[in-house]
């Protein structure tokens, strides 16, 4: 899966995953906060190359995705360029705004910038660093176990999401909503068999049993990652005042 | 240690599932536990587990007992660390993304100190043979290294019972080959082991007592090493003979003795052994063929390579070969699903079906008729008659989603040719059946005139009822040809060698000519000898 964890010695890797998270939270609120275009352009361009640098992620699977997002961001751009007063281009009876197209483009522009940071926060992070994270900040460990339990279901589903599409397309069952909602029937219905095996598997392995568990790691807060939040939380604040928003 | 006291239990609705069940297990004993599907063996171990009634409900009588205690009392976690249990599919039963978490989990479930958690995973792991492994991702094992880290997980706390529910269904033979020598390992470490299998061969040597459920009772209950006087029995109770067992029968019976499955078989000088049946390879004129195809994902990751052969319009094949090494790719090629990256496919077959692992993923209607009849032109009284073939005319009106895994499986071949297809494709279509089921399989697919591609590697299949085989090795084609005349790089390659006695002892003295079941062999004396 092109956003399952790799273990790998990226900037990215060597940070906390509370430090990685709150950083993510920052980036999110920086872009948030942003008008004017100019602004969004530089800090989504910056948060995406920072964000590949640091952890390495698999340029292509982004770009891909990033395609998805800058066609939806079309979309956008349409949407506002119509519905927003002000001057702009004609298309026969149709006028588009610039101010409107423009803030459709930075909307696009504020998801491509944070998709790279939870991109490179998904691959730079193991399951188990996250569960233990979520520990720390007093999530009961059962609970802080779903979320890893569902990314190690995933690549099962995935490959049985495929074969569910194969035998689909054998018998003929044509595209659209309905194959959808028989496919995510047929997924749904198959894996509830799954349910019984990781209970019975997990009992029988002693998950459960006591209110706490015995962790082999204890997650600390990283030098690196508690600077780059500083450092990014440090130019937040100074762009935001220089562009009197503070 | 383990004491069933009269113990019968229902499933809600009244399915009854386990009869007065009278059983004592102690210590050191090595439980081989078969029957047909449906007889009761997975009830019985969940009742052993605490698993019945605590998860599904239902209503039982009579007792059972560990150490004394009733079973009931304890409940199913907390008898982690005494009783644990390896299920048949080793992806459900692993939990964490690394083999070192999976290890270390349980222990730390236990709240065991941190030392001693790191001291008995690397300890466990060094036992089963895959300390190798430790910083491996679970995606990245195949599955006979799977079910050892389930096995090393459940090893590392030390229980005292350790239930095994058919371990080697869905493996490869090198997967078979690790499993049991992990589980010979095992028996050093644990008071009493209970292995349910439909395949007895390769426990056969290591267990000390067979017992067969059928129709929820305790069908037959005597030493392993008696199997060979309840043939008869057995056989009636759709078990799977141990091929180790016929093999010295009928060498026996012409003279040759057989000392154990450790020692080669020793043919008087100049005897040899030869094939019965005839050998079997192309049929029909040519449906398909393939010429240097290759296949690769996102143009870097080779997933088949250079791989050229033909397959008859009628042909009967067995496509084999360790995780990875391309069968999915090939059946996916073969069907039509995917264009080779590489080379040249043509097809002459026009309608193909697939039936998969999870026979519950092909599905798309709510109602076992509807879904038989979905894109045929079966009309409801066709549907029906062939719903009573497989035997499944009781559930014409319910969803095919709540059939249980053995009826699904048989579903699903229903489907696959109620559209009249000239090739269908079959991934493991007999993993998890019977004797009485297989052949079922067996006898329908016979009366098919079109093409048929097997994914498996069940010994009931290769060999004797396929007789033309495709190995498939890291992408490349390494054979194709009759399974006869498979040579002994390619059945050392698969594994077949060292997990089964038949071929092993053939290995031994041929060098062609591979035989893959008893029946199939002779042995003869030279003239004159």
């Amino acid at each position: 899966m092109n956003l399952a964890y790799r273990p790998r010695k990226t900037a990215f890797h060597m940070m906390d995953p509370i430090t990685k998270l709150i950083w993510t939270f920052v980036v999110a609120w920086w872009l948030y906060g942003l008008r004017d275009l100019k602004s969004v352009v530089i800090v989504s361009f910056g948060v995406a190359l920072l964000s590949f640098l640091g952890s390495r992620f698999n340029l292509m699977s982004f770009l891909k995705v990033s395609g998805v997002i800058f066609v939806g961001g079309w979309g956008l751009l349409l949407y506002q360029g119509l519905f927003r007063p002000g001057p702009g281009i004609s298309i026969g009876a149709l006028t588009l705004s610039y101010e409107g197209m423009a803030l459709g483009f930075s909307l696009a522009l504020r998801v491509f910038g944070l998709v790279a940071a939870g991109w490179a926060f998904s691959v730079s992070t193991s399951p188990q660093d996250m569960e233990l994270a979520m520990v720390k900040m007093r999530i009961p460990y059962k609970i802080a176990r779903v979320g890893y339990l569902a990314l190690r279901l995933i690549p099962i589903f995935q490959r049985d999401a495929q074969a569910i599409d194969d035998i689909q397309t054998l018998r003929k069952v044509k595209k659209g909503t309905n194959r959808f909602r028989k496919s995510i029937t047929a997924l749904i219905a198959t894996e509830f068999r799954l349910v019984d095996s990781i209970s019975i598997a997990l009992e029988t392995r002693g998950f459960g049993l006591y209110e706490t568990r015995t962790d082999l790691k204890a997650i600390r807060i990283s030098v690196s990652g508690a600077a780059l939040v500083i450092v990014t939380l440090g130019l937040m604040l100074l762009h935001y005042s220089i562009l009197g928003l503070l | 240690m383990i004491n069933i006291r009269n113990f019968s239990y229902s499933y809600p609705e009244n399915r009854s599932a386990l009869k007065e069940v009278d059983l004592s297990i102690s210590s050191g004993e090595f439980v081989l536990l078969a029957g047909p599907n449906g007889g009761g063996k997975s009830t019985l171990l969940q009742a052993i587990l605490g698993v019945v009634p605590e998860y599904y409900g239902g209503e039982l009588s009579g007792t059972i007992t560990f150490e004394g205690k009733n079973i009931g009392e304890f409940g199913v976690v907390k008898l982690a660390g005494k009783v644990g249990i390896v299920l048949q599919d080793p992806e459900s039963q692993i939990s964490n993304l690394t083999v070192w978490e999976e290890v270390t989990f349980a222990l730390g479930n236990l709240l065991l100190p941190k030392d001693e958690v790191i001291a008995r995973g690397i300890e466990a792991l060094a036992t089963m043979g895959i300390a190798s492994l430790k910083d491996y991702t679970v995606e990245t094992l195949s599955g006979g290294q799977l079910q050892r880290l389930a096995i090393a997980t459940l090893l590392a706390i030390r229980p005292k019972v350790l239930i095994l529910d058919e371990p080697l269904a869905n493996l490869d033979p090198l997967g078979v080959n690790s499993v049991v020598e992990a589980v010979k390992i095992l028996k050093e470490h644990v008071d009493v082991v209970i292995v349910a299998s439909h395949w007895l061969d390769p426990f056969l040597d290591i267990s000390t007592r067979l017992i067969v459920i059928d129709s929820g009772r305790i069908a037959l209950d005597i030493p392993s090493n008696s199997i060979g006087s309840y043939l008869d029995e057995l056989r009636s109770l759709s078990v799977e003979i141990p091929q180790k067992i016929l093999v010295r029968k009928m060498l026996s019976e012409q003279g040759i003795a057989f000392q154990s499955s450790d020692e080669p078989l020793r043919l008087p000088f100049g005897a040899t052994l030869r094939m019965l049946s005839p050998l079997t390879a192309f049929q029909g004129r040519i449906g398909l063929q393939l010429r240097d195809v290759g296949y690769s994902y996102d143009g870097n990751l080779n997933r088949l390579e250079d791989v050229t052969f033909s397959l008859g319009s009628s042909s009967r094949v067995a496509v084999v070969g360790h995780n990875g090494a391309g069968k999915s790719t090939l059946a996916r090629l073969l069907a039509g699903l995917r264009k080779p990256t590489k080379g040249y496919l043509t097809s002459k077959f026009s309608s193909v079906s697939m039936t998969t692992q999870k026979p519950g993923l092909g599905f798309i209607t709510s109602n076992v008729l509807d879904e038989l009849r979905y894109g045929t032109s079966l009309s409801v009284a066709d549907a029906e008659k062939i719903l009573v073939a497989y035997d499944l005319a009781k559930f014409a009106g319910v969803s095919p989603f709540t059939l249980s895994g053995g009826e699904q499986r048989r579903f699903s071949l229903a489907i696959a040719l109620a559209t009249n297809p000239d090739l269908i494709i079959m991934d493991e279509p007999t993993a998890g059946m019977d004797t009485r089921q297989v052949e079922f399989v067996q006898k329908i697919m016979e009366g098919f005139n079109g093409a048929s591609v097997y994914i498996t590697h069940d010994p009931r299949l290769v060999g004797t009822f396929l007789k033309e085989v495709i190995v498939l090795d890291r992408g490349r084609l390494a054979y194709h040809g009759p399974t006869a005349e498979m040579t002994k790089d390619i059945f050392e390659l698969l594994g077949y060698g060292y997990t089964n006695a038949t071929i092993a002892f053939a290995l031994r003295y041929l060098s062609t000519g591979l035989p893959m079941v008893p029946s199939q062999i002779e042995v003869q004396n030279e003239p004159g000898i």
